[in-house]
């Protein structure tokens, strides 16, 4: 039964299309090949894993560089309303009982968003996506402050991706669990100055991580993660401008995403030429 | 089309008729004398690829021991293939040995 369950779980290696047409074969032979010992069945599940991630690459890889780089928007659109809403959240519980900010156009807005494009309504996701940053963020890039709004440049794309080319309808609450790391990092995280979070630039830091993990299988999460880096080093940026401080940190920050994304586009031209 | 050696035994595991899975990634192993050795991702990657390009077909699923099975038969396009492979490799095979014969028998002893 344990070897079954662990098999089952190896399998998730293989997109869900061929899961579902051989999943259950594939499990057979994983089991008998696997009867001699624990370490044979170590060793076929082991390949098993392997022969999934390159299925899931070879998949990837028939994608054109505009789907895939529309992809990585709508998911940096994604993880830029988590940490946000983390961020927003946790600066009201962290000023409980004196001040409740965070329920006003923010909170009322983001929630519905996050809460669509997961339930899979990209279209409504990206259409409330676009109101509210035309709404919050016009008004800032009309003002004196107008660099401040450089960082809604990327949720922008995100959403007119969402609404102008939505995916289809999700099944199932497996796609909420992005509220978990939102609830997690808003009842921990100490509110910063851009309202993101330490646990949030944490997240995003792991995000990151995993994304250069997974770049060979697919470059998605790596791709949204260095976007969502530039969002807030822009955002870092056009604060430090309208102070009129050095900026040199905060350039560091807007050129971490680029080297990302080169060490990405290396990563994906190597795995290309060995499969 | 010339055939790498676990798809070549893995084709060649099915002329005799039709198996499943673990009874091709076993065949192979004997037909091979143990040289070829599939495992369960390489075996479902190749067999995949032989699909793609008629040389297998699969038949329905069936439940054998409480675990889901389907037999793989080899097409006629699959049989052709390996013919033609097999006469290939015993081609190579026959040339290379006539020139070591005829270099032995230059070679002074």
């Amino acid at each position: 039964m344990i070897r079954e369950r662990l098999g089952a779980a190896v399998l998730r290696a293989y997109p869900r299309p061929v899961r579902t047409a051989r999943g259950l074969e594939m499990l057979g032979t994983l089991l008998d090949a696997g009867d001699i010992s624990f370490g044979s069945f170590a060793r076929e599940s082991a390949s098993l894993g392997l022969a999934g991630l390159r299925e899931r690459a070879r998949e990837t890889s028939h994608i054109t560089v505009g789907r895939l780089t529309a992809e990585a928007f709508r998911l940096a659109a994604l993880i830029w309303i988590t940490v946000s809403l983390a961020g927003i959240i946790s600066a009201d519980l962290f000023a409980w009982p004196h001040g409740l900010q965070g329920l006003g156009g923010w909170l009322l807005l983001l929630w519905p968003i996050l809460l669509c494009s997961l339930l899979g309504y990209d279209r409504a996701a990206g259409v409330c996506g676009i109101a509210w940053v035309v709404s919050v963020q016009t008004p800032v890039a009309l003002g004196p402050y107008s660099m401040l709004a450089l960082g809604s440049i990327v949720p922008l794309v995100g959403f007119i991706v969402m609404a102008i080319s939505p995916r289809r309808r999700a099944h199932g609450v497996r796609p909420l669990a992005w509220l978990i790391p939102t609830a997690a990092m808003s009842l921990i995280s100490q509110p910063s100055v851009l309202g993101l979070g330490t646990l949030g630039i944490a997240a995003l830091a792991a995000a990151t991580a995993t994304g250069l993990f997974v770049v060979a299988v697919s470059p998605r999460l790596l791709l949204a993660s260095a976007l969502v880096w530039a969002s807030i080093g822009a955002m870092y940026a056009g604060q430090a401008l309208w102070r009129g401080t050095p900026t040199s940190p905060n350039a560091l920050l807007i050129a971490a995403p680029l080297a990302i994304l080169a060490v990405s586009a290396c990563l994906r031209i190597i795995s290309h030429r060995t499969t | 089309m010339e055939l790498r050696p676990p798809s070549y035994f893995a084709l060649a595991a099915l002329i005799d008729g039709p198996l499943h899975g673990y009874a091709i990634m076993q065949r192979a192993g004997e037909l091979s004398d143990g040289q070829v050795r599939l495992s369960t991702g390489t075996l479902y990657a190749l067999l995949e690829r032989a699909m793609s390009e008629s040389l297998v077909t699969a038949g329905d699923p069936y439940t054998k021991g409480g675990r889901q099975r389907r037999d793989y038969t080899l097409t006629p396009a699959g049989r052709l293939t390996l013919q033609e492979e097999s006469q290939r490799m015993a081609r190579a095979a026959t040339t290379v040995s006539a020139r070591l014969r005829a270099w032995a028998k230059r070679a002074p002893a």
